[in-house]
């Protein structure tokens, strides 16, 4: 009591007179990548990129080092058209403005402690960290993509932004009830090998620690990695409720987006691609590769599409002549599927329908060269269903198309030169003799 | 008691709580004394005409590194380092600011030569995971003596001075001498691995020299013995315009040694005492400290190879070798001598002789344990303990050199050079029978 009573009496009545430009104690000159990140972050959408070090913006404990100037500019042309600007031309500023990061800090390497690295930060939606920017090349695909066990940047900005989205609007409490593995910190431990992260239906081991992080993992490998990767990592996942599982959470991103913020996913994500493509050419991918590692579930090959190569028609037209005296007129689309994608892909089938439902299969096997870009057939041995049965008993009818598509050995190449627009949606089969198209068909994604 | 330390304490209390109008220091408020020292600092940085040459201490890896750096006042920096002769070509440039961090701090706030050291990435320069070489980009400015600014690593405690650069510092720094000189010591280094100074004092003992560039292990350390002791006397140096600079001066005797320098004509290597006295560094082809010394602790072991002949057995060696060889091979376990390896432990005074034998393609070991007992001129007398089995049963065999010379007599343990080779080998040398010397490789 006496004690308050004391510093009562003791209150002065004084306005206070520091002069606040004097406690400005922190300023530097500003020189020519200020003013680059001024006019294309400050100014534009008021984001500050702060990449002279300062140590309240990483963990005080932990050892980092602070950027290398010269890979600021680079790092961030990127940011500027693979995150910014796809969001912009499918939203608006008045809707992207207001929940982009405030604050952008670089920093040389990532966060090191005893046991991890960390590669990426964000702080409640305001301020975005990005780490080991001193290793970052443009021109090295794996910098500007990285994997799914190491993301690079670009994933790092994708997946928290998505948190910040997650912030505004939830995610779906159905989303949740996908996966019921969720295991918080302990993913980082060797408990969750991302073999077994991938057969609970994860994307990364990262996403193993909650809901939000699964749900920020699977948009940010939807956007940055891409559909290819996605598609191929589902497809080899060995488990087929992890499939479904993925397919699942896949779905309700796409949903998310839409029912959330009116976002049409898939066009942001061709935004993105396309913004990855010129930003950075090193990470466009050959269809062969893709091919390859088994984001592409087969094709349907349609006789009458429109600039079809004639070869194949002609060869259709001979097997269908065969075939309609032997009273079955087949369909002029064709499947070429993978029979096993999870475990290789090399056994293939031919599927061929006709107007009843008698079908008539072929197995193929295929040799992949990724570097040499090609793919050759051969017929590989029958299975054991009816339809195989089928096939047998009318193999000399179908010899024109049967010996057209184990003759040739084929380059794979995208044909939108030849079909506007049917990038990443239909594959062309060019023949490595004549360089001509043999034949092209639409990519089976599931 | 307890009432008056109580009313003792409010009375503190009222006092301090109404103390309250109290004087500014200097007539100023503390912001403005904050903001003088910051642009005191940012004047004294970017005033140097000539740069500044700096010197780095590493807390982990307790090296000495040199820098030459050139503030500008649009808090750009441009910076030499000394980590190799190759670095030492490059001029890097990035950016610094001088800033109020509880006390006024220089920050090289982003990636130049000087964060090599701290880079927790042990792909960037080798450094250990995650703390590097233990080292600082963030300093705080401690004081200022003439032209020297001493300042503290806020993380590591680095310790970072800055001295004010001559024009002739300036030339040599932001030219080809820098990396130049560093080669020129570096190879020196190299090609001399024992090198050594005379004691001032007598001129006449060897003190050796133990010196260290490599940015992992950059070490200085005068290295001598008194009365079998070896004595160690170690600082941290790192280049500098001269030579090299002992960031922490290394005393010897009454001398206190504080720099290095090197004369890039005569290949020549001085240390300079605090007095400004040059002593010339000189160069030998065995290790300085005599081997007496360090077998035991710097060498554990003497490896007698299997042979007939080798460079440093005697005649007699020869013969005795070859009497036992064939003695227990005919003397009826059909064993065949391979090498012979004396192993020594310095501190339990203890000697292991271990002989591989070989029963056709089978392997055995006899082993002869001693102790023993250095004079103080540095000869040991080996006193024979027992063997184990193997060692038992070839007792009789072995004695032309067990127990007619080696637990008999007293033996010198000296540098043998291999005359064809150059390797440096460890030889015995009988003092009762000097016809009994024999050599073996060291480790």
């Amino acid at each position: 009591m006496l004690l308050v009573a004391v510093l009562a009496s003791c209150k002065k009545e004084k306005a206070l007179n520091v002069d606040i430009t004097k406690s400005n104690l922190d300023t530097y000159a500003k020189g020519k990548l200020d003013k680059w990140l001024d006019d294309n972050f400050l100014n534009p959408y008021n984001i500050e990129v702060l990449y002279r070090f300062d140590r309240y913006q990483a963990s005080i404990d932990k050892e980092i080092s602070p950027v290398l100037e010269d890979n600021v500019q680079p790092i961030m042309e990127g940011v500027s058209a693979v995150f910014i600007k796809p969001y912009l031309e499918i939203t608006n500023k008045a809707f992207l403005l207001p929940i982009l990061p405030k604050e952008i800090a670089l920093f040389g390497t990532g966060e090191y402690s005893d046991e991890q690295i960390t590669l990426g930060t964000a702080d409640a939606g305001r301020q975005i960290n990005l780490y080991e920017v001193n290793d970052y090349d443009r021109n090295s695909r794996l910098s500007v993509l990285g994997t799914l066990d190491r993301p690079a940047a670009f994933h790092t900005m994708h997946h928290e932004f998505t948190h910040i989205l997650n912030q505004n609007i939830p995610v779906p409490p159905a989303f949740e009830a996908i996966s019921s593995n969720y295991i918080g910190s302990a993913w980082v431990g060797a408990g969750n090998p991302s073999s077994l992260a991938k057969s609970l239906g994860f994307i990364t081991r990262y996403a193993r620690n909650n809901k939000d992080e699964d749900f920020a993992e699977m948009t940010a490998t939807l956007l940055v990695e891409g559909q290819d990767v996605f598609d191929a990592y589902v497809s080899t996942a060995t488990d087929p409720t992890a499939i479904a599982k993925l397919r699942k959470k896949e779905q309700m991103v796409v949903d998310y987006f839409m029912a959330a913020f009116g976002i049409n996913f898939r066009a942001l994500q061709a935004r993105v691609k396309l913004a990855m493509e010129t930003y950075a050419p090193v990470v466009v991918t050959p269809p062969i590769s893709n091919y390859n590692a088994g984001s592409y579930g087969g094709f349907f090959i349609d006789k009458a599409a429109t600039n079809q190569g004639a070869a194949y028609v002609t060869a259709f037209n001979s097997t269908n002549t065969l075939t309609t005296a032997g009273g079955y007129p087949i369909q002029n689309i064709v499947e070429l599927s993978f029979l096993n994608r999870a475990t290789n892909r090399t056994d293939m089938v031919l599927k061929v329908k006709t107007n009843t439902a008698v079908e008539f299969w072929y197995n193929l096997r295929g040799t992949v060269s990724v570097s040499g870009n090609t793919v050759k057939y051969v017929l590989g041995t029958q299975g054991t269903a009816t339809q195989y049965t089928n096939g047998t008993a009318f193999q000399t009818r179908f010899k024109p198309l049967l010996d057209y598509l184990t003759t040739k050995t084929f380059a794979l190449n995208w044909i939108d030169n030849i079909v506007p627009n049917s990038k990443d949606v239909s594959l062309g089969f060019f023949d490595t003799a004549n360089s001509q198209l043999g034949f092209y068909g639409t990519i089976i994604r599931n | 008691m307890k009432k008056i330390f109580i009313i003792g304490f409010f009375a503190l209390l009222i006092i301090q709580a109404c103390k309250k109008d109290q004087e500014l220091i200097d007539g100023k408020r503390p912001e403005e004394r904050v903001a003088e020292s910051l642009e005191k600092y940012r004047n004294e940085l970017t005033s140097s005409p000539n740069g500044w040459v700096a010197y780095l201490g590493t807390t982990l890896v307790g090296g000495g590194y040199n820098f030459y750096m050139s503030f500008d006042k649009n808090n750009r920096v441009v910076m030499r380092a000394d980590y190799d002769s190759d670095i030492a070509l490059e001029t890097v440039e990035s950016t610094y600011r001088v800033k109020q961090v509880l006390a006024p701090s220089l920050i090289f706030d982003t990636y130049t030569l000087l964060h090599l050291l701290q880079d927790p990435d042990p792909g960037s320069f080798n450094g250990d995971y995650s703390v590097g070489y233990g080292s600082d980009f963030e300093f705080e400015i401690r004081e200022q003596v003439g032209d020297t600014l001493k300042l503290i690593g806020k993380k590591r405690k680095a310790p970072l001075i800055l001295v004010k650069a001559t024009a002739d510092q300036k030339a040599f720094y932001t030219s080809d001498k820098f990396s130049e000189n560093i080669d020129g010591i570096s190879t020196f280094l190299a090609n001399n691995p024992f090198i050594y100074i005379l004691d001032p004092k007598d001129n006449a003992k060897k003190i050796q020299v133990s010196m260290s560039p490599d940015v992992r292990s950059r070490s200085f350390a005068l290295i001598s013995t008194n009365a079998g002791e070896i004595i160690t006397n170690s600082g941290v140096f790192s280049f500098s315009d001269a030579g090299a600079r002992l960031n922490t001066p290394v005393k010897q005797g009454d001398v206190t040694y504080t720099s290095l320098s090197w004369d890039n004509v005569t290949k020549k290597l001085y240390l300079v005492s605090s007095t400004g006295t040059k002593v010339e560094i000189l160069t030998s082809n065995t290790p300085i400290l005599p081997l007496n010394i360090l077998m035991g602790s710097v060498y554990s072991s003497l490896t007698v190879p299997n042979g007939t002949q080798y460079p440093g057995w005697s005649a007699n060696f020869v013969t005795r070798r070859a009497s036992a060889a064939s003695a227990i091979l005919t003397g009826g376990y059909n064993l065949r001598l391979d090498m012979m390896q004396f192993a020594f432990n310095g501190k339990a005074k203890t000697l292991t002789l271990n002989a591989y034998v070989y029963q056709n393609a089978n392997g055995f070991l006899a082993v002869y344990s001693y102790t023993y007992a250095k004079a103080a001129d540095g000869t040991f007398k080996f006193t024979y303990i027992g063997a184990n089995g193997n060692g038992g049963l070839m007792i009789p065999g072995m004695n032309p050199l067990l127990a007619d010379r080696i637990n008999a007599d007293d033996f010198k343990l000296d540098y043998f050079i291999n005359p064809t080779t150059g390797a440096i080998l460890g030889q015995f040398i009988s003092v009762q029978h000097p016809d009994f010397t024999f050599s073996g490789i060291l480790q």
